[in-house]
């Protein structure tokens, strides 16, 4: 092999080698090193939104103090029972003292299906239905609007058993009150 | 005139006849020389050896600039010659060495430029210098026997003239070859350094990162639970607080209702929600009074009358029975 063969030889394997460099290893370690600098860049931005979120934290203690005092004034609003039929259970008791100090007796109480949830609360809707007179009527409104726990009355119906018994003063009336209240579901 | 130590030391030797002059430069400034003038017969080369020897050997840097005077050079001026490129001259005069100037059969070691302007004609003149390789070899010895290296060999008075011999010459071009090289591997090195520093710390970096996120993991994740639950208990609240906003809508209704309704009517059901939405029947005797009542207190919503009301004789009195719906009240 002549020298000029040896030359040409070992320019044509520093050209392979150069376009190899140029054309694969230097685009592939482009790509490499601009992944992982994508990724550095991108840890870093969680690292610092983690460092804002810990410096918020006196803020987010003093918040939690705040909510827990509202929780803790809250639970005396709500029926007790961590299950629907417990706090049905309880809520029957309420709408039957309520009747009882408002001369009114309450005849039955029926479940409405509701599914309104807020957190872990739910609300619990029920039709339940009284006896009493024009008395009962405001005496079971304002058992509803200042009472504990919170019942909601949603809407009222009332019939008269005998309309005319009014003027004859004995008057009987049919009250059905849809109402609402809120319970705490047992921890999920 | 003081010499300034930053500039560079510049040895020259300056051959002529029968005479050697050596000197250190620095600047413009001439540290030391030392001269021989002698015969001419002399020998020059042990001459040179000597006086180099007798320089002082605190300056270090011992490259050595020869430049050559006549009889050692030759210079001629040379007309008639083919309008070739300086490169093409060179190699004319080196091949025409002997026809050129004396040579006695000794090998020549020439050069060769043009001089004044480029012309198409053959009048341009080129200025060509020669000297014996064999007496260069011999300084280029001497000058290595005293501890120097021979940077240069120029002609006195043309420095542009370069009078190496192919020796020295085959030996500068190795050893620039080699410092091209040295500097190319130097360079690299550097890079490497450079990007293994870079991916060092860009690594060091991203550890420290993800070491920083792990230990901050616990904390944040009870931060992302206290947030969530307080989101929960939030809702929580303002529910409770619209219930307790809307308790006492519906005994405002109903108090409303009973207020609006006059006392001459009898009212046998009566439906009413929170909006004030609902029904009234009974008996009165003039329904559409009731009617009017209940739309001008704004009792119940968009009070109508529904079907016709009927005369019924009730206490020996005629009333009229009636139902009054909202728009889209219940039944």
């Amino acid at each position: 092999m002549i020298a000029r063969e040896r030359k040409a030889i070992v320019w044509g394997l520093r050209l392979v080698l150069g376009a190899i460099l140029a054309l694969r290893l230097l685009p592939w370690a482009v790509h490499e090193a601009r992944g992982a600098l994508e990724i550095q860049r991108l840890q870093r931005g969680q690292l610092e939104r983690a460092k804002a979120g810990l410096a918020g934290l006196p803020a987010l203690e003093d918040s939690a103090r705040v909510l827990r005092t509202r929780l803790v004034a809250m639970a005396g609003r709500l029926v007790s029972g961590s299950t629907e039929a417990a706090a049905l259970s309880d809520l029957s008791v309420h709408l039957k003292s309520r009747a009882w100090r408002s001369q009114a007796r309450l005849e039955r109480v029926e479940l409405v299906p509701d599914s309104a949830a807020a957190g872990q609360l739910r609300r619990l809707t029920v039709v339940a239905s009284f006896e009493g007179d024009a008395r009962s009527i405001a005496g079971l409104l304002t058992a509803f609007e200042t009472e504990a726990p919170l019942i909601v009355p949603l809407r009222m119906r009332v019939v008269a058993r005998d309309p005319l018994a009014e003027i004859r003063g004995s008057e009987v009336l049919e009250i059905e009150i849809q109402a609402a209240a809120w319970y705490l579901l047992a921890g999920k | 005139m003081r010499s300034a130590p930053w500039r560079r030391l510049r040895w020259t030797a300056r051959i002529g006849a029968g005479s050697v002059r050596v000197a250190v430069r620095r600047g413009r400034a001439t540290p030391w020389q030392a001269a021989w003038d002698g015969d001419p017969a002399s020998d020059v080369p042990n001459e040179l050896a000597r006086l180099l020897s007798e320089a002082p050997e605190h300056y270090s840097d011992r490259r050595l600039h020869l430049e050559l005077d006549p009889p050692v050079l030759q210079v001629r001026h040379l007309a008639n010659l083919p309008p070739v490129g300086t490169g093409a001259l060179r190699e004319l005069v080196a091949q025409q060495a002997g026809r050129f100037f004396r040579h006695g059969g000794a090998e020549l070691v020439t050069d060769a430029r043009w001089i004044g302007q480029r012309r198409r004609d053959l009048e341009r003149p080129a200025l060509a210098v020669a000297a014996e390789a064999r007496i260069l070899s011999s300084l280029i010895e001497a000058a290595r026997a005293a501890g120097f290296t021979v940077a240069t060999v120029r002609a006195a008075g043309h420095l542009e003239f370069d009078l190496r011999p192919a020796a020295l010459r085959a030996v500068h071009h190795g050893q620039r070859r080699r410092g091209t090289r040295r500097l190319a591997a130097a360079v690299l090195a550097m890079w490497f350094v450079v990007f293994a520093a870079a991916i060092g710390r860009f690594l060091a970096e991203r550890r420290a990162v993800v070491r920083e996120l792990t230990s901050l993991s616990a904390p944040l994740d009870a931060i992302r639970r206290a947030r969530v639950g307080m989101d929960r208990a939030s809702v929580e609240l303002e529910a409770v607080a619209r219930a307790e906003r809307e308790r006492g809508q519906l005994a405002r209704a109903v108090l409303k209702l009973a207020d609006a309704l006059p006392d001459s009517a009898i009212i046998t059901s009566a439906s009413v929600n929170v909006e004030g939405r609902g029904t009234v029947s009974g008996l009165a005797a003039r329904p559409l009074e009731v009617v009017v009542r209940l739309e001008q207190s704004g009792a119940l919503f968009r009070p109508r009358l529904t079907g016709s009301p009927g005369p019924e004789a009730v206490g020996g009195a005629r009333w009229e029975r009636f139902t009054i719906a909202s728009d889209s009240g219940e039944s």
